[in-house]
């Protein structure tokens, strides 16, 4: 059976990888099992300085999700390079950094100072942080400036995360593809709200965060199927997985990769889970070769 | 080590005081023995809605069973509350630093504010305390009390409303047990935040070394989704699950 996929020129051995921001820098959840299972290690969003992130409250439970506000918190390159990557590497799987900045010289700053990881992920649409950096992933010119000034000066293959908070989520694919992305991954959470109604305070402290888990699955599927329809390059899906059965059903969409999250929370071991779901359906519908489901939506 | 399990629910009883309820259930013999302090994050299994796990202390753990003691708060608690036996459960844990075991010519002072009982009755009973400070609204809510007077006879009530023992909060008796004595120094404490709050402002220069169990809202018990945090004196964020729920209370920020 071939569970391998690639992303420009670098192979991970099965398609399940991290959304980043739900596992840490991996130690946490390799206290349960060894990450050398999983595809790829997607650490959280990494920016030049450290940050603090915001204040708690910081999540909030709804139906089938989770609102969050973490802000961005993290120990900053410098930090990650020297403390978390040798750690990373004794792992046999593939160590994806997800970044990020508040301007344009900032992603290109961390770009550089991240050569050390074997893919680069973009977070151009996180939308915790109130400032101006926001308009990155809901603006096709924005975006498209951003995501060239990064290519220039990585060689490492570039995966851009994709803002689910706009309209037309294939506008921008295109636009982050134009510019050099070598993939793309979607989606991020989506911005959202919720209020105590008795002391009509906000349930977090940012008043808005970000929704993820099996509540936003549905809208997740329906933008990997028009960014696959949009573009030709692998796209990494993501959004509410919790089994095996949610990642083949983005696979059917036109999914090349998974990331597993907020699942995470509910059980360190889920995105092993979700490998071994996968692996029963293909055994089941005697596929031999994942990269024969990808995109079989029949319609 | 592995630190998920399923277990089965053998008891689940309500207690006395209506919202409250002990829920028993067995355990996996590849779990690690919790510490007195320690969390579990319970979660009926494959439910999506509540989908995250609730945060409970390890109320108590003996003979192959653990005992959790909850107070219903919402959706999450209530559905525990209606579980019966049979039932399954996961269980991940036990999670977190707790109370540091000591001496026993060295016991702390154990200051417990209503619910708090959750959090130091295994270290009660299974080491004492050199005093026991027990508050709570009304007589009714201090909650296994007839247990904590068998393991502590060093014993101080306080309630709200004065239903038992000295009317009023339960800091203006430890301040004169406090300041009648001059050798332990050691408090573990666990209450509501207010009182953590309040036990800061008046123990500030006291030079008393003080312990507290911290709550916050919690996804993954385990440190990855940053969650968790409570701000700490040296203005930074730590993650209450995992170098917590147990800190020390001149660690922490309430600015
Ligand atoms: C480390 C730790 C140990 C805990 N141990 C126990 C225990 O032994 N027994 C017990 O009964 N409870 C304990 N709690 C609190 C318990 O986890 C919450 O009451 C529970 O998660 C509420 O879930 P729910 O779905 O019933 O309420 P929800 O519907 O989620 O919330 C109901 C209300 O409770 C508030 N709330 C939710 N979670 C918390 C929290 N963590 N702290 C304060 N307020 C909260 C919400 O803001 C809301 O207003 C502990 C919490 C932590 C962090
Ligand atoms: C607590 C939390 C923190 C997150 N942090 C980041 C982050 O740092 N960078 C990022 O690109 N996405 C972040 N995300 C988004 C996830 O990677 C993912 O895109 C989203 O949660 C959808 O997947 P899910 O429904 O499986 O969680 C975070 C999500 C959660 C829930
Ligand atoms: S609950 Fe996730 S880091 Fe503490």
């Amino acid at each position: 059976m071939n569970l391998k996929i690639k992303i420009k020129n670098l192979t991970l051995k099965n398609p399940v990888m991290t959304a980043s921001g739900t596992f840490g820098y991996g130690e946490e959840n390799a206290e349960f099992f060894d990450l050398s299972l999983l595809g790829a290690v997607v650490v959280k969003g990494l920016s030049i300085k450290p940050s603090m992130g915001n204040p708690p409250p910081r999540i909030w439970e709804t139906p089938c999700g989770m609102l969050n506000s973490i802000g961005l918190q993290n120990i900053g390159i410098e930090a990650f390079n020297r403390d978390k990557l040798p750690w990373l590497r004794q792992f046999d799987t593939r160590i994806i950094a997800n970044f990020y900045g508040n301007e344009i010289s900032e992603f290109v700053e961390a770009a550089r100072a991240l050569e050390g990881v074997d893919a680069l992920e973009m977070n151009v649409s996180c939308p915790n942080k109130q400032a101006g950096w926001i308009a990155f992933g809901t603006d096709p010119l924005m975006l498209s400036k951003v995501v060239g000034a990064v290519r220039k000066v990585t060689e490492l293959p570039l995966i851009v995360k994709l803002s689910p908070n706009v309209t037309d989520i294939t506008v921008l694919a295109k636009s982050a593809v134009d510019a050099g992305a070598d993939a793309l991954s979607l989606i991020n959470t989506l911005t959202a709200m919720a209020i105590d109604i008795e002391t009509r305070r906000p349930r977090l402290s940012n008043i808005i965060g970000g929704l993820s888990g099996p509540a936003i699955k549905p809208i997740a599927i329906r933008m990997v199927y028009q960014v696959h329809k949009a573009v030709n390059v692998p796209l990494i899906g993501m959004g509410g997985i919790m089994n095996g059965n949610d990642a083949v059903e983005f696979l059917l969409a036109g999914a090349g990769g998974v990331a597993v999250g907020t699942a995470n929370f509910i059980d360190p071991v889920a995105s092993v889970k979700v490998l071994d779901g996968i692996i029963d359906y293909m055994r089941r519908k005697n596929i031999s070769d994942i990269n024969d489901i990808i995109g079989g939506v029949m319609v | 080590m592995n630190r998920s399990f399923i277990s089965v629910v053998i008891t689940n009883q309500p207690l006395a005081v209506s919202g409250y309820f002990t829920l028993t259930v067995s355990v996996d013999s590849n779990m690690p023995i919790p510490m007195p302090g320690q969390f579990c994050m319970i979660k009926i299994p494959y439910s999506l809605d509540p989908i995250l796990g609730r945060p409970l202390c390890v109320f108590d753990f003996e003979q192959g069973l653990m005992t959790f003691l909850v107070r219903i708060m919402g959706r999450g608690t209530a559905l525990l509350s209606k579980l019966t036996a049979g039932d399954k459960v996961s269980i991940l844990g036990p999670l977190g630093n707790g109370f540091p075991i000591v001496k026993n010519s060295q016991l702390p002072i154990i200051v417990v504010g209503g619910m708090g009982i959750a959090s130091l009755y295994m270290f009660i009973k299974k080491y004492g305390a050199s005093a026991l400070f027990y508050g709570a609204k009304t007589a009714s809510e201090l909650i296994f009390l007839d247990d904590i007077k068998k393991n502590c006879d060093n014993l101080f009530i306080s309630t709200d409303d004065g239903s038992a023992g000295v009317k009023g909060g339960i800091l203006d008796s430890l301040e004169r047990y406090i300041a009648a004595i001059n050798s332990n120094r050691l408090i573990y404490c666990c209450g509501p935040h207010g009182m953590y709050k309040a036990m800061a402002e008046r123990f500030d220069r006291t030079g008393l070394d003080i312990t507290v169990s911290l709550e916050e809202r919690m996804a993954c018990g385990i440190g990855g989704c940053l969650g968790c945090v409570t701000k700490t004196n040296s203005n930074t964020y730590s993650r209450v699950c995992k170098e917590g729920p147990v800190f020390k209370l001149n660690s922490i920020s309430f600015g």
